[in-house]
């Protein structure tokens, strides 16, 4: 446990290592992680690589960062995403979507004009935007694949208990409805 | 092993199924249940505890299990089926069927205690005066014995047994019911609803009707069923017992007279007859475990293993008397196979009411009665259609550009309100719609597998073809925006069981010749064989049928009763 404040980078490092335990770094961790993973356990990765892992968790971070509500990292989407690609993708998906990591690993290098995973935060927050904006403007045919894992991490995040409750103000038993309600009180529809 | 200890044995546990249970008990019948599916035990069997974020892999079933397990039927209901409740549809590599090239046929179900009474979207609808008319008006199928003041009273009872919620609209095409109070619409259900309204003076928008608890009776508590908890989770099942489900609801009504046994993993084969009396004398059975064989009698048999089923079972039980199959001296079972006819649609934008939204996730939406050759004439359709739908404000999270604290925002807002109508046609009865039995093919316990030869035709086409353009002119009228319409599409209609509404196979009439039962669901040929999945179905109106499957069941298995108290059968 180290004294000094920690670095956003040392709060990734370290989750990175734990994968899914909770990270030695105190107060503030976040609770509501998505509980339902092999990760979770702290078990080792079991679809990425550690490069792959690393590439993804930053990605997710910019993605999805934690605000007053905790980020896609903090929530164990990466972890998540493992275990998915593990268990329920074929090996035809499984092949696709370690190309589109590559890929798009590629894309954030060629932005960034050097490595992406050893910017700095900033600067790959930058990389990820450039990226996303050239994936709905105009390059969206070819960046599809940047589209659809960002929908993945989207979607796993939402998932979660700081992401379906939190940001959406999903409702486990509502107990009655109301079909005309202020804003404030309307929660996500569609949580399946 | 013979076993007369009962006076009635249920076939099926499902929608109808349950209902015979339950009324046969009820008259004091000593009843025996044979479900060919696993008991259901609700504290490991339902999953609707569950939360999001308590589901692995998004909820998806995996690929390599769709590829292996629901290659055939792993679309159908896809709204109903996630990974935490597919348990509770069939395995198509278990359960095989077959179907001529080019004729695909979705066959959707769940093998196990309470069928698809636990995993139905609830949509309770009775029939009206002239659909029992339709068949004898147009000449398409034969005359239904009965017409629905027959039926009304019987309408009353199960509605009141089951729950329903709804609201009076005084339609003589959809007649009212016993109602607890409805679910709202939404604000700008309300307002789809007005314009509509005005626009077209013949239709109506109305509150959607479902067979869900609002106002829970003394019976339903003393059941152990609760009030809808609006939570949406009803295809995981509901441990509340808020919507009707065997399960929740018939089922234990039947087990709590002490006159009711159920036995599961009991797939029935074929039922004999006794030559000597004409009467059904036994139903065959094969474990699904053990594959042990038993064979159990009852004074009276209630057929209620749903339409395909049933006549599957009939066309197996074929002896000297019945070369063609039980019950079949009219070459009617298995012919007349009908389901709904979807295909039509249109969703747009309702640009009002931008700080309202909704509080909880309703099981209800909107109802377009039958409009067509109803209120507005001169169509080029015979029959018609309805359409069920909703106006809510969805919420997106994704699919827009950004990333960062500004995506999280925007995933935050709540869309506009979004129109949605979908229509839901009658299909005619024609006798080359129909199943056989394959001359070779098996099941693993030795059931020869069901051939399903079904298609839509010209008036299922040209109805939705209507319905389309009906739909878009709805929805413009009331003045939605963005709209994505099947009007501006290539026009496709459902592949035939996709709307899971599969009946007619073994149909009522007034003449032996050309039906199989009478107006009682009762078989001309065989007088203590009773039917009334919805195999009995004349036609199949356009309306939701699983309502009229229960109204029919509880008056069949009540006259079944008299029959026996008065020592007919």
């Amino acid at each position: 446990m180290t004294q000094k404040p920690l670095s956003r980078r040392d709060v990734l490092q370290g989750l990175l290592l734990s994968l899914g335990g909770l990270a030695a770094c105190g107060e503030g961790m976040p609770s509501g992680k998505i509980k339902a993973t092999q990760a979770a356990s702290g078990d080792a990765l079991r679809f990425y690589t550690e490069s792959e892992m690393s590439l993804l968790t930053q990605i997710a971070d910019a993605l999805i960062p934690a605000t007053e509500t905790p980020g896609a990292v903090a929530v164990q989407v990466p972890g998540y995403l493992d275990a998915m690609m593990a268990d329920w993708a074929s090996t035809k998906t499984q092949a696709t979507h370690r190309e589109w990591i590559a890929a798009i690993g590629r894309e954030l290098n060629s932005i960034a004009g050097s490595d992406f995973v050893r910017l700095d935060q900033d600067s790959q927050v930058s990389a990820v935007a450039a990226l996303d904006e050239a994936a709905f403007g105009e390059r969206a045919q070819e960046l599809a694949n940047y589209r659809e894992l960002k929908q993945m991490i989207t979607d796993i995040y939402y998932v979660s208990e700081p992401g379906a409750v939190q940001e959406l103000g999903w409702v486990p038993v509502p107990g009655r409805w109301d079909g005309c309600a202020p804003l404030e009180e309307s929660g996500h529809v569609a949580v399946r | 092993m013979g076993m007369q200890d009962f006076d009635a044995i249920v076939i099926g546990s499902g929608m109808s199924g349950g209902w015979s249970a339950k009324e046969l008990s009820e008259r004091g019948l000593k009843v025996l249940v044979l479900e060919r599916g696993r008991d259901i035990d609700p504290a490991k069997d339902y999953v609707d505890m569950l939360a999001p974020w308590q589901r692995p892999n998004l909820d998806r079933i995996s690929e390599d299990e769709i590829e292996a397990h629901y290659f055939l039927t792993g679309h159908v209901a896809s709204y109903a089926r996630q990974n935490s409740n597919k348990h509770f549809w069939v395995r198509d590599d278990e359960h095989p069927y077959e179907t001529p090239p080019g004729k695909p046929y979705d066959w959707g179900r769940g093998y196990h205690l309470g069928g698809r009474s636990l995993t139905w979207s609830r949509r309770v609808f009775r029939l009206g005066p002239q659909d029992f008319e339709a068949n004898k008006l147009d000449g398409h199928g034969v005359d239904w014995p009965v017409r629905y003041n027959d039926i009304s009273p019987w309408y009353d009872h199960v509605e009141r047994f089951a729950g329903v919620s709804g609201s009076k609209e005084n339609l003589p095409q959809l007649p009212d019911g016993v109602f607890q109070p409805p679910f709202e619409l939404t604000c700008a259900e309300s307002e789809f609803k007005q314009r509509v309204e005005k626009a077209f003076p013949g239709r109506k928008v109305i509150p959607s009707r479902v067979a869900h608890i609002t106002e829970p009776t003394q019976e339903q508590l003393e059941l152990g069923r609760g009030r809808c908890q609006v939570r949406n989770h009803c295809h995981k099942g509901c441990s509340f017992g808020a919507y009707f489900s065997s399960n929740a609801a018939t089922l234990p009504a039947a087990r709590r007279t002490g006159n009711c046994t159920i036995v599961s993993n009991a797939i029935v084969e074929a039922i004999d007859v006794d030559p000597a009396t004409g009467r059904a004398s036994g139903v065959r059975v094969v474990d699904k475990v053990t594959n042990e064989r038993r064979t159990y009698s009852a004074r009276v048999i209630f057929l209620n293993a749903s339409a395909i089923a049933s006549a599957a079972i009939l066309l197996n039980s074929s002896s000297e008397q019945f070369p063609n199959g039980l019950a079949n001296r009219s070459g009617q079972v298995g012919r007349n196979l009908m389901d709904h006819v979807s295909g039509a649609r249109a969703y747009g934008v309702l640009d009002e009411f931008p700080d309202r939204g909704t509080f909880g996730r309703t099981p209800g939406g909107i109802y377009i009665p039958r409009y067509g050759n109803i209120t507005e004439n001169d169509k080029p359709y015979l029959r018609g259609f309805g359409y069920q739908g909703r106006a809510l404000r969805r919420n997106p999270a994704g699919g827009r550009p950004g990333i960062g604290p500004a995506y999280k925002e925007a995933n935050r807002a709540l869309g506009p309100w979004i129109v949605d109508i979908y229509a839901f046609g009658e299909v005619l009865p024609y006798a080359d719609n129909r199943i056989t039995l394959h001359a070779n093919k098996t099941d693993r316990w030795g059931a020869p597998l069901p051939v399903i030869d079904c298609e839509m035709k010209d008036n299922e086409m040209l109805m939705m073809r209507e319905a389309s353009k009906d739909a878009l002119a709805m929805l413009e009228e009331a003045g939605c925006k963005n709209i994505v319409a099947t009007a501006n599409e290539l026009q496709t209609v459902t592949v035939p069981g996709n709307r899971i509404h599969e009946m007619g196979t073994a149909r009522m009439g007034r003449d032996p010749d050309t039906s199989v039962l009478n107006g009682w669901c009762q078989a001309h040929d065989v007088p203590n064989l009773f039917i009334t999945d919805g195999s009995f179905m004349a036609s199949s109106a356009c309306q939701n049928p699983s309502l009229t499957y229960m109204a029919f069941s509880a008056r069949a298995a009540n006259h079944a009763a008299d029959l026996l108290q008065q020592g007919v059968l």
